[in-house]
């Protein structure tokens, strides 16, 4: 392994791993393949080279978004068949309640979870990611002002919700 | 400043720089509470950043991974037959196609089914949870007519209209069908700029197509703000449709210039409705519009109907609505105006002819004027120049389909030539109304020159007519039915243009003269004697000793009239005929001395005819 290759990426993927890996297992859902999508991400920015610092972050996000989106998508296309399946056999508690208990023990996860799938991804991209107005529209391919607007709504909401909520977990 | 504006919350995170940063720390300044908002999104919004970064797990990339991408790294640029993206992108669909068909084994063999108490697959953990409305909200960016009809809080914050129906998707969704907007009370739309807007402002372009109704309930407006253009753009309609619009219940109406009333300017304007169409327009309860209706055109047989069902609200018509007619124009029952017909709670406004240029003796054309309209027009359909010219006064004209009257009222004054070429002018009421500086010029005129092809029949004995003079059939009658007590004096100046049957009698300075003048009845004058002719056969065995002229007066009777005349001879006749103008009166001697039939009175100019 060159040093030369190492010293681009390394730090690269040493910033951007942990916070990629966690906005792509908020789409994908899935641990395991959330890291797969960020191997992936990785794999083609090794392979299309180093890429100017102001462009990096959204570059990433954007090729991570795209995958994630990807696998998600496959992965309903089975679910859906699974779904049908279950139906027929199980008689257990569905997933989507076993979610919910888990979630009771997480306050924000609770709340964002009321939020629309596009208030969710850009409020996770602005104070997960800290990425700006500008590097969230180029990713999400919403208009600036259209995510200004989400991340606005998101975060009125949020704090009118966020007082209740402490108030009936304590 | 709003604390609705996005902005506030993008200057909390710290996203404006230069100028624009600069301008709102300024409107800051003299907003205390804006800006205890903004200190209170940069703190929630520094909690949410550390929940966010808690919830971050310490999770990263395998040791194998992390060679792979290292690997990668280091062979870009001299390694181009190996795409570890391709591979990648081929191997996941490998990898999905694979639990596909393990899917699809474990559906048709039991054996694999899943056994109870083994946990499910993680997959189906990412579906959204029931109340998220996850599903509902996916088609919103192109049609979220569903978003719009929604209820749950969530999907009303999210519905905002970067996905509502673009303005002129309206009719674009079912063109051939109808389509149909309808808003529930209390929804909040908002707008994708994050500016709240009033549903109209939506739908502010919308050309509403064939059999499109448009309907926005009140309420509507959660942030308070009025609705404004319910529905702007062109109204256009295909012939022989039929659109709508309606609005109900307190909506406030507001014109760009913010004047009171509404429906102006964006629904009737410069529209073109053709054959067979019907506009109506309503306004129910409270309303408070003004109907301006400008550059529309309308043609045959189109309606319009403005109406105001206000309770509460006033009712106003201002100004008057312009309405052009069809393009040719050629036809009076085709140049339309509008005129208010004003009911208890209707304002209606239906075609009538045009006030100008209108033709009276036509009967196919009608006429319906208002008030104070200026009359120009031909009394004759055959008149080379505007006969009637009002200048002042008030009018109230009615033309009906066949008898095709002309009816003045009120102190009316007209200049210009007048021609009058058939059918009847009558002229009923006190003539001491009636007021002109040359009429006593024409009266006199009119004694010295009789009118040939014309007759004048006052129904007053007062009247003067020339006596004797042979004239050709009257085309033009004019009958002055003055009041009792008071004398009537017709007459003429001007040019004979008469040429036998239809002859036209001009005047060359006023239309109608007639004088009404002091009561004549004890002081006939002496000037006025008039006459009855008797006339017989030659052989004279069922004549009057004395034929010719006998005196008329106001009871002379036939009987009375043959005894003037010596009367008659050794046979009476069966029958005698008079002859008045053009009418052919036959009276019977035997039956008038047995008293079964009436002594017929005369009239000056009878001619009476014996066997």
């Amino acid at each position: 392994m060159s040093t030369s290759a190492l010293s681009w990426i390394e730090p690269i993927l040493e910033r951007f791993e942990r916070p990629l890996i966690q906005y792509a297992a908020s789409i994908a859902g899935n641990g395991e393949a959330a890291r797969d999508v960020v191997q992936d991400t990785f794999l083609r920015l090794a392979q299309h080279g180093p890429i100017e610092p102001e462009r990096l972050a959204a570059w990433l996000y954007t090729v991570c978004r795209n995958r994630a989106i990807d696998i998600r998508r496959k992965e309903n296309r089975i679910i859906a068949m699974n779904d049908e399946h279950q139906e027929l056999t199980s008689h257990e508690p569905t997933p989507a309640a076993r979610l919910e208990a888990k979630e009771n023990k997480a306050c924000l996860s609770r709340l964002l979870a009321r939020l629309p799938e596009n208030q969710r991804e850009v409020l996770r991209l602005r104070f997960q990611c800290d990425l700006s107005y500008r590097e969230i529209s180029a990713i999400t391919q919403l208009g600036e002002g259209n995510v200004g607007f989400l991340i606005h709504t998101g975060i009125k909401t949020l704090r009118q919700l966020w007082p209740h909520l402490l108030e009936v977990t304590k | 400043m709003n604390l609705d504006d996005p902005k506030l919350t993008a200057y909390a995170l710290g996203e404006f720089t230069g100028e624009e940063r600069q301008a709102i720390e300024a409107a800051l300044r003299d907003d205390p509470e804006a800006r205890a908002f903004v200190e209170e999104t940069a703190s929630f919004s520094q909690l949410l950043c550390e929940e966010f970064h808690a919830e971050t797990p310490q999770a990263s990339l395998a040791p194998a991974q992390r060679s792979e991408v290292f690997e990668q790294a280091r062979n870009a640029g001299r390694t181009v037959s190996f795409n570890r993206s391709l591979f990648m992108g081929w191997a996941l669909r490998i990898a999905a196609l694979a639990v596909l068909g393990a899917a699809i084994v474990q559906l048709f063999a039991p054996s694999h089914r899943r056994k109870p108490g083994q946990p499910p697959q993680d997959a189906l953990a990412l579906l959204p949870a029931e109340e998220s409305n996850a599903v509902a909200l996916a088609p919103a960016k192109e049609q979220n007519t569903l978003a719009l009809a929604a209820t749950d809080e969530s999907l009303k914050q999210i519905a905002p209209l970067a996905a509502a129906p673009k303005p002129a998707e309206l009719a674009g969704y079912d063109a051939d069908g109808t389509a149909t907007i309808s808003l529930s009370t209390s929804n909040q739309l908002l707008a994708a700029n994050a500016e709240k807007k009033s549903v109209g402002s939506d739908f502010s372009r919308q050309d509403l197509a064939k059999s499109d109704a448009m309907a926005v309930v009140a309420g509507n407006s959660a942030d308070g703000s009025p609705l404004q253009k319910p529905m702007g753009g062109a109204f256009q309609s295909v012939p022989s449709s039929t659109a709508s619009v309606s609005t109900s219940q307190t909506n406030a109406f507001q014109s760009n210039a913010g004047q009171t009333g509404v429906l102006q300017d964006n629904i009737a304007q410069n529209g073109v409705l053709q054959s067979n169409n019907s506009l109506n327009l309503t306004a129910n309860q409270s309303n408070t519009v003004v109907w301006r209706l400008q550059q529309q055109n309308f043609a045959n047989n189109d309606t319009l109907n403005l109406t105001t069902r206000s309770e509460n609200g006033a009712v106003a018509a201002s100004p008057a609505p312009s309405v052009n007619g069809p393009a040719d124009g050629k036809e009076l029952s085709r140049a339309r105006s509008l005129h208010p017909v004003v009911t208890k709670s209707q304002t209606q406004y239906a075609y009538a002819d045009q006030a100008a240029s209108n033709r009276i003796g036509d009967s196919k054309d009608s006429a319906t004027k208002s008030a104070d309209k200026s009359a120009e027009g031909k009394l004759a359909e055959a008149a080379p120049a505007p006969a009637l010219k009002k200048t002042a006064g008030t009018e109230t004209e009615s033309q009906k389909m066949e008898t095709a009257s002309h009816t003045l009222a009120g102190s009316n004054t007209y200049t210009g030539t007048t021609t009058v070429s058939g059918g009847a002018l009558a002229l009923r009421g006190g003539m001491g109304d009636i007021a002109n500086e040359k009429l006593d010029a024409d009266v006199r005129t009119a004694q010295t020159s009789p009118l040939p092809g014309a007759s004048s029949t006052p129904s007053d004995p007062s009247a003067t007519s020339a006596p004797g003079s042979p004239s050709a059939p009257a085309a033009a009658t004019i009958l002055a039915k003055a009041a009792p007590s008071k004398g009537n004096a017709l007459a003429g100046s001007g040019k004979k243009q008469g040429k036998g049957t239809g002859a036209r009698r001009e005047f060359a300075s006023d239309a109608v003269v007639a004088k009404a003048k002091a009561p004549t009845e004890d002081k006939p004058a002496a000037t006025e004697q008039k006459f009855v002719t008797i006339t017989q056969s030659a052989d004279g065995t069922a004549g009057v000793k004395s034929p010719g002229r006998v005196a008329w007066s106001s009871d002379l009777t036939l009987t009375q009239a043959i005894a003037g005349a010596g009367g008659l001879g050794w046979r009476e006749p069966r029958e005698i005929v008079i002859l008045r103008g053009d009418t052919k009166i036959v009276a019977h001697p035997p039956l008038i001395q047995k008293g079964a039939e009436p002594d017929p009175k005369l009239q000056p100019g009878d001619i009476i005819k014996l066997p």
